[in-house]
């Protein structure tokens, strides 16, 4: 494997595997509510959930072809939507949908 | 008065015969695993089980333990040293699986720009799940091919457990049960055993129920909709496992009753649509077994030989859940280990299988177990934690050092060579020892004794192929398939050969105890 090889693994594990789990799980935990461990176990979690949901959803529903191109767009949504979540203080709001009420 | 003195007199004697108790125990189990005395010495399961009641009894938290959160490093630096030890001089992935997850993640691959391919095998859609698919199928997109996947991803997957016990440990009792849970996984020989058998699917469905189990705990819904649905759609008995976890954990804790019933059948249909698109058989015909009683107890360790692997940490999870269940702490991992339990000592279905599970929720209770005995009596504690892990690291070190793959180099060459043969033969795997490697690298249709798509014959009719003496009568039964069928022999196949002497075989490879035999067709120009 050359050096090229492996950064671009890095890079993917970090995009797909880590980043919009981070992003999401400041939405859903405060700052202070969990340590760092468990953020970064959320944030592997949450991304492993997120990634493969949406582009399942986005190709079964609504026949978006999968592509390095859809799917770079899709997860930078992703890790976008909570960042806009938390930038205009939705989180409460986001946190308490009223189904689950 | 004089009762109360007694009753204080024979707790005074429980007391110290635990605590004496307690180092015999971890002395023993470690010259047990030096190899100085044998393990059939004495009945450990049952001195575990005493020692645990014992414990039960006399516990009562005294001292303050503390562990900062750093220590975390340490479970994390071990667990992938133990896993990437088989593969410094290797590059062969370990285990019986390899084969079909390549097999399966390159056919997905195949399948895009649709993330579930239309023309899927129906022995893929009946046994394996879109999930983890769909997740490999995004990270080829970004390089990753399918030895980064089945091998460095793998890894990555197996010590991600260490998170998942983490977050559900601290959750559910503290951080400091969390990272002694989280080092006992480290060094647990059985979850090393879970890695050696390649079970991709259920390592990573693994980290995510502990994950949901935590967001369940923490009454965090959203969250948990998205992880347990994924649960889900990656490994049906782990998910069988969460959501029962999960009804039972509701039942008994009513808190937010009306949202978890909601988030339980949200999570329920999220997964169930993984599986419209393709995979619809996948949840019909398994209950078609179930109600048969036809499922069998899944290839891994039997509860027999969990027995003496889990001797590391047994009577401290006694000790872990008795307590807990005592301070009414009641967890959705007490009823994670109560369902695994009940599946693999009374032999349910696929028992051998959910030990893997069981033994990731006892390493919890353990880690609970340790904690405990540390604020009650933190010399001893300290004295049975070092040696009792020690010597789990050491079995488990051992066994890593010794692990190694079903196939040699030379032999996955010569499969990998199968790939030049006619575009239309099939390749003939004789035993299931090969089949999967079959699959996975020799490019072509494989027939194999009770796998995949293309075998017609039943038990029967292969049992007979493997005695038969008559080529004639091999050439007949073979004849079924109409196009030229490669017989792969390999090293550790052992079958009656004295058919292939027959005209209608001809010998393409004798080399080192591996045989390829040509059957049908015109006979290709050179081997």
């Amino acid at each position: 494997m050359n050096v090229v090889d492996a950064l671009r693994l890095v890079f993917g594990t970090i995009f797909v595997l880590f980043l919009p789990g981070f992003a999401w799980s400041y939405v859903f935990f405060n700052k202070d509510e969990i340590d760092w461990i468990e953020r970064i176990a959320l944030s592997f979690g949450l991304s492993i959930a997120l990634v493969p949901l949406t582009v399942f959803w986005l190709n079964y529903l609504f026949k978006v072809k999968i592509n390095l191109m859809n799917v770079t767009i899709t997860i930078s949504l992703l890790i976008l939507i909570p960042l806009l979540i938390i930038k205009f203080n939705l989180k409460q709001r986001f946190r308490e949908l009223k189904w689950l009420r | 008065m004089v009762e109360v003195n007694k009753l204080s007199d024979l707790m005074d004697i429980l007391s110290r015969s635990f605590s004496q108790l307690m180092v015999i125990y971890a002395v023993l189990i470690f010259l047990v695993t030096l190899g100085i005395i044998s393990k059939y010495t004495l009945h450990f399961q049952l001195f575990a089980l005493i020692l645990g009641i014992i414990g039960v009894i006399i516990i009562r938290e005294k001292e303050n333990v503390e562990f900062r959160s750093c220590w975390m490093i340490l479970p994390i630096f071990v667990a992938s040293m133990i896993r990437i030890m088989p593969y410094i001089d290797n590059n062969i992935p370990l285990g019986y699986d390899p084969g079909i997850y390549k097999y399966i993640i390159e056919k997905y691959w195949e399948g895009l720009p649709k993330i579930i391919p239309e023309d899927l095998d129906n022995w893929i859609k009946s046994g394996h799940p879109p999930g983890l698919f769909i997740l490999t199928t995004i990270l080829h997109l970004y390089g990753f091919n399918s030895f980064n996947l089945y091998v460095y991803l793998f890894i990555f997957f197996n010590v991600l457990i260490a998170l998942g016990i983490y977050v559900a440990c601290k959750e559910i009792f503290c951080k400091e049960v969390a990272i002694i849970a989280s080092f006992f996984f480290s060094v647990s020989i059985v979850q090393f055993q879970t890695f050696w058998f390649f079970y991709y699917k259920n390592v990573l469905a693994i980290f995510l129920a502990l994950l949901a189990l935590y967001l369940l705990k923490s009454r965090k819904y959203i969250p948990l909709i998205l992880i347990g649905a994924v649960v889900g759609a990656i490994h049906r008995p782990t998910f069988l496992i969460f959501i029962i976890a999960y009804l039972l954990y509701m039942i008994v804790e009513r808190n937010d009753l009306r949202q978890k019933l909601l988030c339980g059948l949200t999570i329920l249909a999220l997964a169930l649509a993984f599986y419209v698109p393709a995979h619809i058989q996948a949840i019909l015909q398994p209950l078609k077994p179930l109600i048969e009683l036809e499922i069998g107890p899944g290839t891994f360790i039997s509860f027999y030989t969990y027995q003496y692997s889990s001797l590391y940490y047994l009577p401290l999870a006694i000790i872990g859940m008795m307590i807990a269940v005592r301070r009414g702490n009641i967890n959705p991992i007490l009823f994670w280990a109560l369902i695994t339990g009940v599946i693999v000592y009374f032999k349910i279905i696929f028992f051998n299988r959910f030990i893997i599970h069981l033994d990731v929720a006892i390493i919890m209770l353990a880690g609970a177990g340790f904690y405990y005995l540390l604020r009650y009596n933190k010399k001893v504690g300290m004295i049975a934690l070092m040696l009792l892990a020690s010597s789990s690291f050491w079995s488990v070190y051992k066994g890593a050092m010794h692990a190694k793959p079903l196939i040699d180099d030379e032999e996955l060459s010569t499969i990998c060579s199968l790939k030049n043969i006619e575009e239309d033969a099939y390749v003939m795997a004789v035993t299931s020892y090969y089949s999967p490697w079959l699959l996975g690298y020799s490019g072509k249709k494989v027939i194999a004794p009770g796998l995949f798509d293309y075998n017609r014959w039943n038990y029967s009719q292969w049992r007979t192929f493997w005695r038969l003496n008559d080529g004639e009568k091999a050439a007949e039964m073979l004849s079924i398939y109409r196009k030229p069928i490669y017989i792969y022999i390999g090293k550790n196949d052992r079958i009656n050969e004295e058919k292939f002497k027959h005209k209608s075989f001809k010998k393409i490879l004798d080399k080192d105890g591996m045989k390829i035999y040509r059957f049908g067709g015109a006979q290709p120009n050179s081997s």
